[in-house]
Order: C-alpha cells, then sequence, then structure tokens
C-alpha cells in the first residue's frame, strides 16, 4: 500500500488545493479571532457556522487537531468550555495555504 | 497464497485494460489517426502506473488483457502473430520503460522519491518507446504505409502523453475509493 500512497502523493501537484473549502472558511474564522488577539471558543464556532451542519465543523476541526494545526485544550476558568490554540503546524499551514491559493 | 494473489492481482489488471481500452475507444473514436493510433489514448496512463506499482508483476496481466482486446476489439483481419506481438508491446513498453527510468531518476525504494515530473518523465519515455516499437512492427508487417511511420509515431506518442496526463488526474481525484478497493480485494 505504500507505493500507492507515494504514488498518489506524487500526483499532488494535479490539484492546486489540498484543502477544502469548509476547512478554510473554519481556519480562516479561527486565524481572524487569533490576529485580533481574543479567545476561540469551540462553541462560537459552531454558532458561526449556522449554515454547515455541527459535524462537518466537528470534522474539520478533528482533522485540523490531528494534522496538530489547532489544539483544543480546557477553559482554565470554566471547564465546560473548550478553547482553540494554535498548534505546532499552525503557522506551516497557512504558509501552504497562502502558497496554494496563489 | 501467492498463486491466488498472482491470478487476482492478473484478473484486476486485465480487466480493468480491457474496460479502459473499450471506454476510450468508445469515447474517443473520434481522435482515432489510423485503427491502430489515437490522439487519445488513456490506458497508456494505466499500463503506466500499474508497471510503476507492480512492476514486473504487472506483465502477465497487461498481455491477457492485450489479447483478449485484440481477440474482442480489435481488428478482424489481423493475424495470430501480429496478435501475440502486439500484445506483447503492451506489457514490455511500459515496464521496461519503468525499469530504464528507475535506473534513470531513481524512484527509491517502495517509490518514497517519487514525484510529479519524474512521473511525467517515464510517461515520456514510455509513449516513445511504445510508439516506437509499435510503429516499427507495422511498418514492418505492412499494417500501415512507410509514408504514415513518422505522423504515426507522432501520434501514438501524443495519445500515449495526453492520455496518461487524463488518466493521472482521474486516479488522483479517485484515490479514497482506489485505494479502499486495492485494500478490499488485497491487491497490494
Amino acid at each position: 500500500m505504500k507505493r500507492i500512497e507515494n504514488l498518489f502523493n506524487a500526483l499532488a501537484p494535479l490539484s492546486s488545493l489540498n484543502a477544502s473549502i469548509n476547512e478554510i472558511a473554519v481556519v480562516a474564522f479561527i486565524s481572524r479571532k487569533f490576529l485580533c488577539k481574543e479567545d476561540v471558543i469551540l462553541s462560537s464556532i459552531y454558532k458561526h457556522f449556522s449554515k454547515l451542519s455541527s459535524s462537518t465543523v466537528f470534522r474539520v476541526l478533528k482533522n485540523l487537531e490531528k494534522n496538530q494545526v489547532i489544539m483544543i485544550k480546557k477553559n482554565t476558568h470554566d471547564e465546560r468550555k473548550k478553547n482553540i490554540v494554535a498548534g505546532k503546524n499552525y503557522d506551516q499551514y497557512i504558509a501552504d495555504l497562502q502558497s496554494s491559493l496563489t | 497464497m501467492k498463486f491466488f494473489f498472482h491470478l487476482r492481482l492478473m484478473i484486476f489488471i486485465s480487466l480493468s485494460w480491457i474496460i479502459l481500452f473499450s471506454f476510450n475507444k468508445f469515447i474517443f473514436e473520434v481522435f482515432e489517426f489510423t485503427s491502430y493510433a489515437s490522439l487519445i489514448f488513456i490506458p497508456a496512463g494505466l499500463q503506466l502506473c500499474f508497471a510503476l506499482v507492480y512492476k514486473i508483476k504487472a506483465f502477465l496481466g497487461l498481455l491477457v488483457g492485450a489479447l483478449i482486446i485484440g481477440v474482442l476489439i480489435g481488428e478482424p483481419q489481423i493475424n495470430i502473430s501480429d496478435l501475440i506481438f502486439i500484445s506483447l508491446i503492451a506489457p514490455s513498453a511500459p515496464i521496461i520503460s519503468i525499469y530504464l527510468s528507475d535506473l534513470m531518476l531513481k524512484y527509491g525504494h517502495l517509490l518514497k522519491d517519487i514525484t510529479f515530473v519524474k512521473i511525467i518523465i517515464s510517461s515520456i519515455i514510455f509513449a516513445s518507446i511504445s510508439a516506437l516499437f509499435h510503429n516499427v512492427y507495422f511498418v514492418i508487417q505492412g499494417l500501415i504505409l512507410q509514408e504514415q511511420l513518422f505522423e504515426s509515431i507522432y501520434i501514438f506518442f501524443l495519445g500515449d502523453i495526453i492520455g496518461t496526463l487524463i488518466f493521472l488526474t482521474f486516479i488522483f481525484n479517485f484515490q479514497i475509493p482506489i485505494k479502499k478497493f486495492i485494500a478490499k480485494y488485497n491487491l497490494i
């Protein structure tokens, strides 16, 4: 299977964009909040994307968390809330996204 | 166990080769220059990918597929020796070109060093070898006129390159079901 994986990875230039539109929308929302130095609360993302189903948003966030673009942490003051913070691959992800969009 | 793997692989390769060849003939018949050369030949991409992934193991599947195509959809007036020889080129050209390009470009263990540019160079090598082998044989056997040789080589070459690019784009977009299918039937 590794041979097939490597073959498909090599074909990546056939796609100009690796991220989905939903992912870009969620990342754009998060990065705007980061730029304004605001706390990003998990529930606010679900509320903001009323046109997307919560399962879609959840899938996007899980994918971003898996790729270490973001980290989901419990709020220190209120354990019912979860905060989103930048993961170790966040800067690289934004840079890749920008280069693929230009 | 190994026998069944090779049997499954042969059926998979030959069936996909036959299906794609028939599809190409049906859809892109308008681009055919002669009954042997077409300006769009999508199965070339399939041959290249099978040769890349399975190398020599793809030989039997491609050969059986080419023989069945020759008997069922090929030229009716073709004789048995031509059929066998042309069918032998179908697996030989991609496998030779893959070994050649691996030697020059170094794909690495399990294709770990493969890149898009290397795939394109391999497809150019494959298209050249395939066009040359086929057309020289066609001229020797009188299946095409000598005056048509260079034009036919050019059409063959271009058809294989265009077909390969279309095929690569297609499989890239359908990589998830393809991977699932390969894993399900244990084809690697």
